[in-house]
């Protein structure tokens, strides 16, 4: 299938994060393993893109590609119009399995990256834990432990730990898939609050096609592994969006379709 | 003993009543147990030849006129001269190699490969050399159980490093944690020290054990005590301070457990 570039590239806003050409061969003993082959797409700064695909597709590849943690071996990825040369605090992250660090209280995680790069202007370090902890609603969690924390919790302490620095871009990869179903609606509405709210550009990857059509400006669709960029849906509908609508359902069809054969 | 604890904190948030029931069950069990042992061991020394077995009486006469005469005291403090100083020292050495190769692949091939040669010297095996280096004192005692502390320190040490959470460490660069020393510091040494405290546990016990040993060369505390009773027949002695070792062993766990409680709280 030929890409469409335009819709690609996005709406003309300045891009943020943009791969060319990216691709990503890994060694193994079997011989090279291709996980991504000439991935392009632009995220527009304060733009909330999606990238889904099948499992084994190479979305996470691409996702700790843009993060820093492992490098490409074909084209250029760009932040800011920089090359990307290892994890930074310009690129918050948000894992599947929370990664929190389980020896620090909830408020002691999210005080994590300001106590290494300071806290944002205008914040001391302390305001800025109790804003980012009020702004996912865990004020009253403050003093607990990881452990004693439900699924949902920990993933609001880690998208808090992750905004605490006041990056102007979040990497989510599949960060609710291990939360029910009803939680991770919660988390949706939440988490379309806190970008209302904070204008970061959002990237994040998953494999629910429904949860990337709900939350995001485009859809980056990727084929079966060695995964490529199929297309990029912009889904027309008004937020807040209403998963029983007919154009939520069309559009989810629509990224559907590059599945269904 | 650990997870034990655990349970007991679940059940009290569970059901308060519940507790009483385990607590008395378990000192039932644990009495018992020991009463058991006594008789059994009563039994063995009466039905004995003479000198093979002394009963309990004779070795509770020993413990209790030592410890009325200051004697028991004045040995563990002997003891603990070498015993202290060793442990720490060794764990200490033994933690700081242990977090070094188990963070740095370069120290891993070269440090780890001549520790895989060394390892399997057994710790009593250096005595020659202690007593050529240190003479027969307190140093030469603590050198043993320092050998013996640092193993044990340096394996748990390199495990728990070895074991941190990638993604823990990528979260850490993520938000600005940039240099190696930073890292271990910030994010590979709190994720191990489950892992520290375990293996200076093991270490205390260990050295205890070892140091008896040690002293068996002449260095005064409770094992050349022991030995010297073993000289002249005086099993009642030796038994009364196999039983004083064993409740120092005990001691210092229990200790350790309670540190650990305190600094774990978290998990």
């Amino acid at each position: 299938m030929a890409v469409d570039d335009e819709a690609v590239v996005g709406d003309g806003r300045e891009a943020q994060i943009r791969l060319a050409g990216v691709g990503k061969t890994y060694r193994s003993e079997s011989g090279p393993v291709r996980a991504v082959s000439d991935v392009s797409f632009d995220a527009a700064r304060g733009e909330f893109v999606s990238v889904v695909g099948p499992s084994g597709c190479g979305k996470s590849t691409v996702f700790r590609i843009i993060a820093g943690l492992e490098t490409a071996t074909e084209g250029t990825v760009e932040v800011d119009g920089e090359p990307v040369t290892g994890p930074g605090p310009d690129r918050g992250m948000v894992f599947q399995d929370d990664a929190l660090f389980p020896w620090r209280t909830v408020a002691g995680n999210v005080r994590y990256g300001l106590e290494e790069v300071g806290a944002p202007e205008g914040f001391s370090v302390s305001e800025r834990v109790d804003y980012c902890l009020d702004l996912v609603g865990l004020s009253e969690a403050a003093q607990q432990y990881p452990r004693e924390l439900s699924g949902g919790m920990r993933q609001r302490v880690g998208i808090a730990r992750a905004l605490a620095v006041d990056p102007p871009i979040l990497l989510m990869d599949e960060p609710f898939a291990s939360v029910d179903a009803r939680t991770k609606s919660t988390l949706h509405r939440e988490l379309l609050d806190i970008w209302a709210e904070t204008g970061k550009t959002v990237l994040f990857v998953t494999h629910d096609i429904d949860e990337a059509v709900y939350l995001s400006d485009r859809v980056v669709v990727f084929s079966e592994g060695p995964g490529t960029v199929l297309d990029a849906i912009s889904p027309p509908v008004d937020r807040p969006r209403d998963r029983t609508s007919e154009a939520f359902t069309e559009a989810k069809a629509e990224v559907l379709s590059y599945f269904d054969h | 003993m650990v997870a034990s604890e655990t349970d007991t904190v679940d059940y009290l948030t569970d059901d308060g009543g519940f507790v009483d029931v385990e607590d008395a069950r378990d000192a039932a069990l644990q009495g018992g147990a020991l009463a058991v042992f006594v008789a059994l061991w009563w039994a063995g020394a009466v039905l004995t030849p003479a000198n093979l077995l002394p009963t309990p009486p004779s070795v509770a006469s020993v413990v209790v006129s030592d410890v009325a005469n200051g004697t028991v005291f004045e040995l563990v403090w002997q003891s603990l001269r070498h015993y202290i100083p060793g442990l720490l020292i060794g764990s200490a050495l033994g933690m700081a190699t242990g977090v070094l190769v188990g963070w740095s692949d370069t120290a891993a091939e070269t440090v780890g490969t001549v520790a895989q040669f060394l390892r399997p010297i057994p710790p009593l095996a250096w005595i020659p050399f202690a007593i050529i280096w240190f003479g027969l004192t307190d140093a030469g005692a603590a050198f043993i159980v320092a050998v013996v502390a640092f193993w044990i320190n340096y394996y748990n040490a390199e495990s728990g490093v070895a074991s941190v959470d990638r993604e823990l460490l990528e979260v850490a660069q993520s938000l600005g944690t940039t240099s190696n020393v930073r890292l271990v510091r910030k994010v590979v040494l709190p994720s191990a020290v489950p892992e520290l405290i375990t293996g200076f546990r093991t270490a205390a016990g260990q050295a205890w054990m070892v140091m008896v040993a040690a002293e068996l060369l002449g260095v005064a505390g409770i094992g050349k005590h022991l030995w010297d009773a073993a000289n002249f027949l005086q099993m009642d002695v030796v038994m009364a301070y196999m039983l004083v070792i064993g409740l120092l062993f005990l001691l210092t766990d229990r200790l350790i457990v309670l540190v650990q409680g305190r600094v774990l709280t978290w998990r």
